[in-house]
């Protein structure tokens, strides 16, 4: 009887560090893709404007590639860079009500033939071509004008007085090669600071 | 139990097929993760989840067969049937599933590093450098020619006015390949420019503004530079000098499109080339990544053969553990015991089917033993039931002389003793006296005698009632093969019998006696009395003297005579009786009283039971018997003085019947011995005078009153006649009630 409750409390404890493990390994991932440390991105000069149905946005991105990431981009590896720009009207007993909610990405690629790096923004299909990669990530952080299209919902809503904009940039992880995916390190991890400002 | 176990099958049956969908959603997956490749753009941001969500399902799957396996520990240290096997079948499944999947493994990492690493060839890394440069070169030959044409326009439009540039450079431009055209002033200001290359804005390539100023500051640039979407163009930036030297000089830059053979052949050694490094700048990360997938697929693997180990044996035990369970029933004799049976064609149901069919058939033999052993317990109880009946006694014997059974008539012949030695010998060597010592002493010669046949004999035996003689015959069993297998013997007691039979003769002799005797003695007596009459005063004083003494000696010798037939004819007479429930004690008193005398030659002492039943009975006859006693004890104390007769009363109850004991003791000098067996037969009688039929008609009384007499002899001198007579409680009371 004795050995039957041994036994019984040393499985329950394996059971209980097998699912720690899982729990464990299911943070670790958690925390790499969602929750990178901020840096090496830094926005400043952040500006909203609502003129006819358009939000322009401008702000500028102070980028600094770490060297894993600067090897990797030498390397052929293309970098996808997300502006999200958030607008919410903050409500005191519930959760913000989220009036924009929009996303612009860029991808930064180094060709070694002409020896350029190209910033490429995906919704216009803009392309930009840059001798050095210093002019590359000055091009790639003037990101004025971005513009974008409104509703009339959300432009009556943001007729309204309290509405605060959230603007970050970030590396966009998932668009990495898929055999980074896995071993994710902060070094790869880009990421600003969230900028909030209330709207006037 | 039936609706049970298929609950149980139907789990089993659930859980085996929600683990199939786990696993082959497991599967998926991972083939996902194996097969999606560089299809970031789609997959990108599933990787992680993907990962994840086989990590968690194997944490979950590993819980589950820790909590299987634990099951089966425990049902394994409980020692539940089939356990140990299901436990080596699980150990032998793993075992053949680890062994090859682990070999799998170590190869296919192997095999990996092996192909990963001969991906990237130092030739092919070399060719791949030697081709980017090569088309390098093929280009900056281009480029020099190019630069040189344009040098030669820009010292053309050396000192053109701004009015004029415009034509000056569109006529320049047509004799060249320039796509577009471009002069721009000192201050920075676009001052013309031709066939432009941007077609929606018609706005011209700018040149960055630091090659603006290194051309205004002389230095020409010429390079390969993508415009738009990436189309390839040789760009040449150059100074256009000022006339004086004083004035800033304006820049010209000169866009030329690339020939599209070798804009394709640039471009697809430009991409072959960026792949190639960009696969080994991954090399690291893709050999962990493949690791990361196959190490899940091993687990996968694995848990899947322990979880399926764990699942089918338990299932194959199922039915060897009902097995196991149903022989234990079956065992401890449930012979009603089934088997649900799970599987239909294999070995197993047959097994099941065939163990349901044995103990149907067991159950079969078992209802029809114990019906054949209840018609023998209704023979055998019957058989009992008429041989308690009977008045013979039977005992049975082994085939060694043991005694096995015997009835109730047995025992009340021979004795309480024959049940001491029930399953002992009969021919035991008896230590005691007791009437089956007797009698065992007296059947071992015929029982050793005739051994295989039957026999019979007669013997006598000696209880507190006297003799009494026996009547036996023996018999054997045989069984079917006539194998003795015991043997039987009936005893009559025909001490009754033979008694009955002496005194009817006695009966009939005194009836016959009285008939004869009586009727002659009359005419003797007148005779006599007439002889006198008539010779008494004719013969003289002497004779007549003689004469009356024999007359008289005649008369009393006849009247003697009349006396003795007298008690003949009571003796032999059949009274009808009148039964009276009346008291003993009070008759004894009575009849006691008779005999008082002043003289106190005669001392009659009561010592009458306080119980004083009534017992039905004819008073007269039973006074006579009383006086019969006192007088036969009277009469074997002549000459002593004084005469002490003591008559008691004392009540058995408890064996069977009720009985009431009367005791008539004397002082005289006992009964003799060699008469002691027939004191109670007429003429038997170990005193000088008395016609010897007192005890005889005693005797009488007594069986006509269903009851028993014996004689002993005391052993302080004297004698004791012991009557027993029966008497019911019921009778008692009503004679209470009286």
């Amino acid at each position: 009887m004795t050995g039957g409750a041994a036994l019984t409390r040393s499985v329950g404890l394996v059971s209980l560090l097998v699912l720690l493990l899982g729990a464990s390994v299911f943070w670790k991932f958690w925390k790499a893709a969602s929750n990178a440390e901020d840096n090496g991105i830094t926005l400043s000069d952040m500006q909203v404007e609502v003129e006819k149905q358009q939000l322009h946005l401008s702000a500028d991105a102070r980028i600094t590639l770490p060297a894993t990431v600067e090897a990797g981009l030498d390397n052929g590896v293309p970098l996808t860079f997300v502006l999200s720009l958030q607008v919410l009207q903050p409500r005191t007993w519930w959760l913000d009500r989220t009036i924009v909610d929009v996303q612009r990405r860029y991808t930064l690629t180094y060709y070694e033939l002409t020896r350029h790096y190209r910033v490429r923004t995906l919704e216009t299909d803009v392309n930009r071509n840059f001798r050095s990669l210093s002019s590359a990530l000055a091009g790639l952080g003037e990101l004025s004008p971005a513009s974008f299209e409104l509703d009339t919902q959300q432009l009556r809503s943001m007729a309204s007085d309290d509405i605060l904009a959230i603007l970050d940039m970030s590396l966009l992880q998932s668009a990495l090669p898929l055999p980074l995916q896995p071993i994710i390190r902060s070094s790869w991890s880009l990421k600003s600071p969230e900028y909030r400002w209330s709207v006037i | 139990m039936v609706s049970y176990l298929n609950i149980l099958r139907q789990r089993l049956l659930s859980s085996a097929v929600l683990m199939g969908l786990l696993f082959v959603v497991l599967i998926a997956s991972l083939y996902v993760l194996s097969t999606i490749a560089l299809q970031l753009e789609r997959f990108g941001q599933f990787y992680h989840w993907l990962l994840i969500g086989n990590a968690l399902a194997l944490c979950f799957i590993a819980v589950l067969i820790i909590i299987n396996g634990w099951r089966l520990m425990k049902e394994f240290r409980a020692r539940i049937a089939g356990s140990r096997l299901t436990v080596k079948l699980v150990i032998v499944s793993v075992l053949l599933a680890l062994v090859p999947v682990t070999l799998v493994y170590g190869f296919s990492i192997r095999f990996l590093r092996a192909n990963i690493n001969s991906y990237f060839d130092l030739e092919i890394d070399k060719a791949l450098d030697d081709a980017l440069e090569l088309s390098r070169e093929s280009l900056e030959l281009q480029m020099s020619m190019l630069q040189r044409d344009t040098l030669g326009i820009a010292e053309q439009l050396v000192g053109v006015s701004e009015s004029v540039a415009v034509i000056e450079l569109n006529a320049l431009t047509s004799g060249t390949d320039a796509s577009e055209m471009t002069l721009i002033g000192p201050d920075n200001r676009i001052i013309a420019s031709t066939g432009l290359l941007d077609s929606i804005s018609f706005q011209p390539n700018r040149p960055e503004n630091d090659l603006v100023t290194r051309a205004q500051q002389g230095l020409s640039y010429v390079g390969v530079d993508p415009i738009g979407r990436g189309e390839l163009y040789i760009r040449v930036v150059t100074p256009v000098f000022a006339e004086d030297a004083s004035s800033e000089n304006s820049v010209l830059q000169a866009l030329y499109p690339i020939a599209e053979s070798s804009a394709d052949l640039a471009e697809s050694v430009q991409s072959s080339y960026q792949q190639y490094r960009q696969l080994v700048f991954l090399r690291d990360p893709l050999m962990i990544s493949s690791m990361l997938t196959l190490t899940l697929a091993l687990l996968l693997s694995v848990m899947m053969a322990l979880w399926f180990a764990l699942y089918a044996a338990r299932r194959m035990m199922m039915p060897i553990h009902d097995l196991v369970e149903g022989t234990r029933s079956v065992a401890q004799g449930n012979y009603a015991t089934r088997i649900y049976k799970r599987t239909q064609n294999d070995e197993l149901g047959f097994l099941v089917q065939s163990f349901n069919y044995m103990t149907l058939q067991l159950e079969q033999s078992r209802q029809s033993a114990e019906h054949s052993q209840q018609q023998v317990e209704r023979q055998r109880a019957r058989l009992q039931a008429v041989l308690g009946q009977i008045s013979s006694g039977v005992i049975t014997l082994d085939a060694q002389n043991n005694v096995l059974t015997s009835n109730r008539a047995a025992g009340s012949i021979l004795g309480q003793e024959l049940m001491q030695i029930r399953g002992q010998a009969l021919t035991y060597d008896a230590q005691d006296n007791s009437v089956v010592a007797q009698f065992s002493e007296q059947v071992r010669v015929p029982l050793e005698q005739h051994a295989d046949n039957e026999w019979s004999c007669e013997i006598e035996v000696y209880d507190e009632g006297g003799r009494r003689f026996l009547f036996c015959r023996g018999t054997v069993l045989l069984d079917s093969s006539d194998q003795l297998t015991g043997r039987v013997i009936v005893i009559d007691d025909m001490t009754n019998l033979i008694s009955a039979q002496r005194d009817a003769a006695w009966s009939e002799v005194a009836r016959r006696l009285a008939h004869e005797i009586k009727n002659p003695l009359t005419p003797i007596q007148l005779s006599a009395e007439r002889l006198r009459h008539k010779f008494a005063n004719k013969l003289e004083d002497r004779d007549a003297e003689l004469l009356e003494r024999l007359t008289h000696t005649i008369e009393n010798q006849v009247d003697s005579l009349k006396g003795m037939v007298n008690a003949f004819a009571e003796y032999a007479s059949t009274p009808n009786l009148t039964l009276v429930p009346t008291s003993m004690n009070q008759l004894l008193s009575e009849v006691a009283d008779l005999y008082t005398d002043t003289e106190h030659s005669v001392q009659i002492n009561l010592s009458l039971s306080e119980a004083d039943p009534h017992l039905s009975m004819d008073p007269p006859r039973m006074r006579q018997l009383t006086h019969n006693l006192v007088k036969n004890a009277l009469e074997a104390q002549q000459g002593k003085m004084p005469q002490v007769v003591n008559l008691s009363t004392r009540v058995r109850t408890g064996s069977g019947t009720d009985m009431l004991d009367i005791i008539a003791e004397d002082r005289g000098p006992g009964f003799r011995l060699d008469i002691m067996d027939r004191v109670f037969e007429p003429y038997v009688s170990s005193k000088p005078k008395g016609t010897g039929l007192g005890l005889a008609i005693v005797k009488k009384i007594v069986e006509e009153h269903n009851g028993k007499i014996r004689a002993e002899n005391l052993a302080g001198g004297g004698a004791a006649v012991i009557i027993s007579l029966p008497y019911s409680s019921s009778l008692q009371l009503r004679g209470d009630a009286a």
